[in-house]
């Protein structure tokens, strides 16, 4: 069973607005024991294993043989996860947002003025 | 409009606020350096970084990311494209402008340079902008970083499940059937198109009906000239060769500069598989005589195009 849609891990970690760091994967298992150990995280090298091998299924059968339809997309489904568990990452999709309006709002407050500065000028 | 007006009025009028003064400059500055529409242009690239921070844009089940593609991969070789191997495209209404087709073509330089000039080609120069899908070999899909861009990029493991999933989707795939026997060959073996495989990817072109587009690409050959192998390095690393060329690794990074060769993509007329019936896909006769015939179209115009090129550079 499947829903529709690819999720690759990178992009549900940043749905999660979690910060991510790439590293090989021998050293992963070293820092990942690190991690344990410290208590800052709580996943096995196997679970590490089975999210970086990707995989698809193929949901051609559930559809027409089982005729079941999946209510909720891939993405639909993890955003509701994360809802539930993991809010308030530090990468937060609504904090980026806020980041985002600020940041246009001011270049548009800057070439407003730049744009009365020019209409001073011909007038 | 007053003529009496003295030119200085806007000072006048906003008297010497050092800060306001400041901003209005930057305004000015944002606007010369973004042109007219600065406000939609910010507020479109903040909002691409934005989806891409969060995590908000489509991969397709082959890990394909049309939007990093078209904004930052392409942009990225564009360059090359235009400017240093001034690639000319010929023949790109031989490319189907929808539905599925194999694009077969010649592989050379080194590096698997040609098949992202080939993509660009494609995606440029057609009036339907396609994105060629293409078929790597699985040693792109161990290293990292490159795994990771081909993926994106639109490349998935030459294999058959694959191949026939995309083409059934009406995918334009592109495979170079070479091999590392094509880019990895000496200098001196220029132009000579090595083994097609097994004709795997005719077979698959034939049970999916869709049509060959042989592709001969001109130029990717002199970019890195083979002369030589590091052969006990290439099989401590896993690797198919390390390369020697006249200027890598003599000349460290600097040798990976690509030498500025001219480069032609010729596509030629499709050779229609639809009529053969899927049965034939396993006929071994029928696959071998359409890999061959493929496999001469591209060498006889390989040699057209050398003689009507001339110089390698120009």
């Amino acid at each position: 069973m499947a829903g529709d849609g690819i999720l690759l891990l990178s992009q549900a970690v940043r749905r999660a607005g979690r910060p991510a760091l790439p590293l090989p994967s021998m050293a992963s298992s070293v820092v990942g024991s690190w991690l344990r150990r410290a208590n800052l995280a709580s996943f096995s090298p196997e679970q590490t294993q089975f999210l970086t091998y990707g995989r698809g299924v193929d949901t051609t059968k559930m559809r027409t043989e089982l005729g079941f339809t999946p209510k909720h997309t891939t993405a639909e489904a993890f955003d509701a996860f994360v809802q539930a568990r993991c809010r308030d990452g530090l990468l937060d999709p609504r904090r980026i947002e806020l980041i985002e309006n600020a940041i246009t709002g001011g270049v548009q407050m800057l070439t407003s003025m730049g744009r009365r500065r020019e209409g001073g000028a011909d007038g | 409009m007053a003529d009496e007006t003295p030119p200085d009025a806007a000072d006048v009028r906003t008297p010497a606020n050092p800060l306001d003064e400041v901003l209005e400059l930057l305004g000015e500055l944002v606007r010369t350096a973004l042109g007219p529409d600065a406000d939609s242009r910010v507020a479109e690239g903040l909002s691409f970084i934005r989806r891409r921070l969060t995590g908000d844009y489509e991969v397709d089940l082959f890990g394909f990311d049309e939007e990093l593609t078209e904004r930052v991969l392409m942009p990225m070789v564009r360059p090359l494209y235009k400017y240093w191997f001034r690639v000319e495209v010929r023949g790109i209404e031989n490319v189907p402008a929808e539905g599925a087709a194999l694009l077969v073509a010649n592989h050379s330089g080194t590096i698997p340079i040609d098949s992202l000039m080939t993509q660009i080609a494609v995606h440029d120069e057609h009036p339907a902008r396609r994105h060629l899908r293409m078929l790597g070999a699985d040693l792109a899909f161990r290293l990292p970083v490159i795994a990771d861009l081909a993926r994106k990029s639109g490349t998935t493991l030459a294999c058959t499940e694959d191949t026939e999933r995309l083409l059934d989707s009406g995918q334009l795939v592109g495979v170079w059937p070479e091999g590392f026997k094509g880019i990895g060959k000496p200098y001196t073996e220029r132009y000579k198109l090595q083994r097609f495989g097994r004709g795997g990817f005719v077979s698959a072109a034939v049970r999916t009906g869709a049509p060959i587009v042989p592709c001969s690409i001109v130029g990717a050959e002199e970019i890195y000239p083979l002369i030589g192998n590091v052969e006990p390095l290439a099989r401590l690393l896993g690797l198919p060769y390390v390369p020697v060329t006249p200027t890598f690794p003599w000349l460290g990074l600097l040798g990976l500069v690509p030498l500025p060769s001219k480069w032609i993509i010729q596509f030629g007329s499709p050779i229609p598989t639809d009529e053969l019936g899927t049965a034939a896909a396993d006929d071994p006769m029928l696959v071998f005589d359409l890999t061959d015939r493929v496999r001469e179209t591209i060498q006889h115009t390989l040699y057209a195009l050398l003689t009507e090129r001339g110089s390698v550079f120009r």
